[in-house]
C-alpha cells in the first residue's frame, strides 16, 4: 500500500486545489495551468531521455502529434463512447494515444539510437519534420485543416468543466511524474544513468546500451502520446504545424532550463515556460511595441548565464529543501 | 582445469600485426600476469578476450566454450570481467551507484516492480546494496559511498574499478594495469586485496601490470608478450631471467 499512498494524497490535494481554482481564478488562468500540467508531462518524459540517458531528442512534439492526433480521431470516429463512457472513454483514448506513440517510439529509436550527440538530434528532428509533412497529406486526419471541434472533457453532473478537466490531467500528470520517478530510482534508473556517463563501461558490465536507450525512448514517447491527447481534448483543435519544431525546441528548453536530470525542475519550467510569455503580454500596454518575445529570449539566456545547469541542476525540489535546510541548520 | 583458453589468437589492423598467434592457457584459480613493453599489445589482446574486437584469426575459449563470437554484453554475462587502463568509472554518479550498476546482470525485478515498490523491488535492492557496501568496506572506500565517483583519489578509482568488476560473482575478472599511478604501500595493500578477493571469491585473475614488484610478488604464471608475440611464459623467477624477455625490455647489450 506504501506505493500508493503519497500518489493518491497529492492527487486528492490536487483535487481540493481544482476545486479553489475553481472559485477564485478566471477561464484563462485555468486554461494555463491545465496547459502547464500537459507541457509538465512532455517535458518530464523529454527529461528521462534527454537528461537522464543522455540522448539528445529534438522530436519530442512528434510523439506528441500522434498521440494528439490518435486521440482526436477516435473521438471523431467513435463520438457516442465518450458520451457514454465520460471519463473512462477519454482515459482509454489517452492509453490507445499513448501506446501508439510509444510504437512510433520504438520504430523511429530502434535505428536511431544508435546514432549519437548530434546525429540523433539531427534524426529525430528529422522524425518531426517528417511527420508533420505526412499529416499535412492525409485527408482523413483533416490534412492542413487539422481536426477541429474535438470532443473537450464533460462536465459531469454539478462539477464544473474546468475541474473535470484538472483532475483529468492531474491524474495522468501524476502517474507521469510518479512512474518516471520511480522508474529512475532503481535497476532501470542506474541503467539510464550508466548509458548516459560511460557506454563502453556499461557495456562492459554486461547492460545493453541499445536496448536501455530504446527503453527510455519508448517511456518518453508514450507520456509525450498521453500529453498530446490532453492538448487534442483541451484544446480542441490540432493542425500538423501546432507540433512543429517550435513545440520540440520549447520542450527541449523546459528540459535544459529545468536541469536535466530533475523532474521537479522540468515542471518548474514547464510552469514559466508557460506563464512567462502570458504575463508579458501585459506589458505591451506600457511599453507600446512588443517586447515580449525579446525579453523572454533574454530571460532564458540570463538563467543560463547564472545557472549553467539549469534551475534545479540535477537534483530535485526535495533535494534543493534539504540542502537549503542543511545550510541554515 | 583451464579457465580461459586461447588458440593462435590474432588480430591485424591492416599490416600490423597487433596480437599474432597467441596461445595462452589460465588454470582455474590462478593469478596469472600477462606484462611486455608498451603498445606489445597487451590491451588489445584484453579487448579480444572482451569482445570490443573480433579476433581476425583464432579462438577464445571460456570455461570450455567457444565464445571467439560471443558479444561484449554476453561475454559479462558469463563472468568475465574487466577494468580499464584509462579509467573508466560513471564520474558523475555515487561510488555507491557505481558498484549498484555493476549488479544489474543479477537483479531481476521489472518495470512494473519499481512502480509498485513491492517485496521483490526491496529485498532485491537491499542484497544489492549490502553486497555493495560489504565489497566498499574490503577495499575501504566505505566512507565515500555517497561521493561523486569522479571526485575520488585515484587510486580510490582504480580500486572502484575493481569493485565493479567483483558485484555480480565473475569467473575471471581483467584487470588493466590496477596499480598505475599508486604509491608503494597503495600497491601493497592492493596485492594483498587481489590476492584476498581471488581466495574469497573463487576467482580467477589475469592482470596486466608495468609495476614489476607488483607482477612478479602476486602472479603465479607470467606471460610475455612483445610486438603482438608471445615470446615467453612461466613462473616469475623464470621469465625475470630469460634473455628474451631482457632484451625486449632493456634492449641488447651494446657490443664493447
Amino acid at each position: 500500500m506504501r506505493a500508493f499512498k503519497i500518489p493518491l494524497l497529492t492527487f486528492i490535494a490536487l483535487l481540493l486545489l481544482g476545486v479553489v481554482l475553481q472559485f477564485s481564478v478566471n477561464a484563462y488562468i485555468q486554461i494555463l495551468i491545465l496547459q502547464i500540467l500537459m507541457f509538465g508531462i512532455a517535458s518530464m518524459s523529454l527529461n528521462l531521455v534527454n537528461g537522464f540517458t543522455g540522448q539528445f531528442s529534438l522530436g519530442h512534439a512528434g510523439f506528441m502529434a500522434v498521440g494528439a492526433y490518435t486521440s482526436a480521431y477516435l473521438s471523431q470516429v467513435f463520438p457516442g463512447f465518450l458520451e457514454h463512457t465520460h471519463l473512462l472513454g477519454f482515459f482509454l483514448f489517452s492509453l490507445a494515444a499513448g501506446c501508439m506513440a510509444a510504437v512510433f517510439g520504438y520504430l523511429v529509436g530502434l535505428p536511431s539510437l544508435r546514432l549519437k550527440g548530434d546525429y540523433l538530434a539531427i534524426v529525430t528532428l528529422g522524425f518531426g519534420e517528417i511527420l508533420r509533412v505526412i499529416l499535412l497529406n492525409i485527408e482523413p486526419l483533416g490534412a492542413a485543416r487539422g481536426i477541429s471541434g474535438i470532443v473537450p472533457y464533460p462536465e459531469l453532473g454539478f462539477l464544473d468543466r474546468f475541474w473535470v478537466s484538472f483532475a483529468y490531467v492531474s491524474f495522468w500528470f501524476l502517474i507521469c511524474f510518479f512512474s518516471l520517478w520511480r522508474i529512475t530510482r532503481g535497476r532501470f534508473g542506474r541503467q539510464f544513468l550508466s548509458v548516459r556517463e560511460d557506454e563502453v563501461a556499461a557495456l562492459s558490465l554486461g547492460l545493453s546500451t541499445t536496448k536501455i536507450k530504446v527503453r527510455s525512448f519508448v517511456i518518453a514517447a508514450f507520456f509525450a502520446g498521453i500529453s498530446g491527447s490532453i492538448y487534442a481534448h483541451l484544446i480542441s483543435i490540432i493542425t500538423p504545424t501546432i507540433f512543429g519544431f517550435m513545440m520540440s525546441v520549447n520542450i527541449v528548453v523546459m528540459v535544459v532550463l529545468g536541469g536535466m536530470g530533475s523532474f521537479t525542475g522540468s515542471i518548474v519550467a514547464a510552469a514559466f515556460m508557460t506563464i512567462m510569455p502570458e504575463l508579458l503580454r501585459s506589458l505591451q500596454s506600457v511599453t507600446g511595441v512588443d517586447l515580449r518575445m525579446v525579453i523572454f529570449s533574454l530571460s532564458l539566456i540570463l538563467i543560463m548565464i547564472f545557472r549553467p545547469t539549469g534551475l534545479f541542476g540535477e537534483l530535485e525540489f526535495s533535494d534543493v529543501i534539504k540542502k537549503w535546510k542543511r545550510k541554515n541548520a | 582445469m583451464s579457465m580461459l583458453k586461447t588458440e593462435s589468437l590474432s588480430i591485424h589492423f591492416g599490416g600490423l600485426k597487433a596480437v599474432d598467434q597467441v596461445n595462452l592457457e589460465i588454470q582455474k584459480g590462478q593469478l596469472f600476469g600477462l606484462i611486455g613493453p608498451n603498445g606489445a599489445g597487451k590491451t588489445t589482446f584484453f579487448n579480444l578476450l572482451t569482445g570490443v574486437y573480433r579476433p581476425t584469426l583464432g579462438k577464445i575459449l571460456f570455461d570450455g566454450k567457444d565464445i571467439t563470437s560471443t558479444p561484449t554484453v554476453e561475454r559479462s554475462h558469463l563472468g568475465i570481467r574487466r577494468t580499464f587502463q584509462n579509467i573508466r568509472l560513471f564520474k558523475g554518479l555515487t561510488v555507491l551507484e557505481n558498484a549498484l550498476i555493476a549488479y544489474d546482470q543479477k537483479l531481476s525485478y521489472s518495470i512494473f516492480d519499481t512502480f509498485a515498490l513491492n517485496k521483490k523491488f526491496d529485498s532485491q535492492e537491499k542484497v544489492a546494496a549490502e553486497k555493495a557496501l560489504s565489497l566498499l568496506q574490503l577495499f575501504q572506500l566505505d566512507r565515500h559511498v555517497h561521493e561523486k565517483a569522479g571526485d575520488l583519489p585515484y587510486g580510490a578509482q582504480r580500486k572502484l574499478e575493481i569493485i565493479r568488476t567483483l558485484m555480480s560473482d565473475p569467473k575471471l575478472i581483467l584487470l588493466d594495469e590496477p596499480a598505475a599511478g599508486m604509491n608503494h604501500s597503495e600497491t601493497e595493500q592492493l596485492m594483498n586485496l587481489i590476492r584476498k578477493v581471488r581466495d574469497d571469491f573463487n576467482l580467477t585473475v589475469l592482470l596486466i601490470e608495468h609495476d614489476m614488484k607488483l607482477v612478479m610478488g602476486l602472479c603465479e604464471q607470467i606471460a610475455v608478450l612483445d610486438y603482438g608475440v608471445k615470446i615467453a611464459q612461466g613462473a616469475p623467477q623464470e621469465v625475470s631471467r630469460n634473455p628474451k624477455v631482457i632484451e625486449a625490455y632493456l634492449g641488447l647489450e651494446a657490443e664493447s
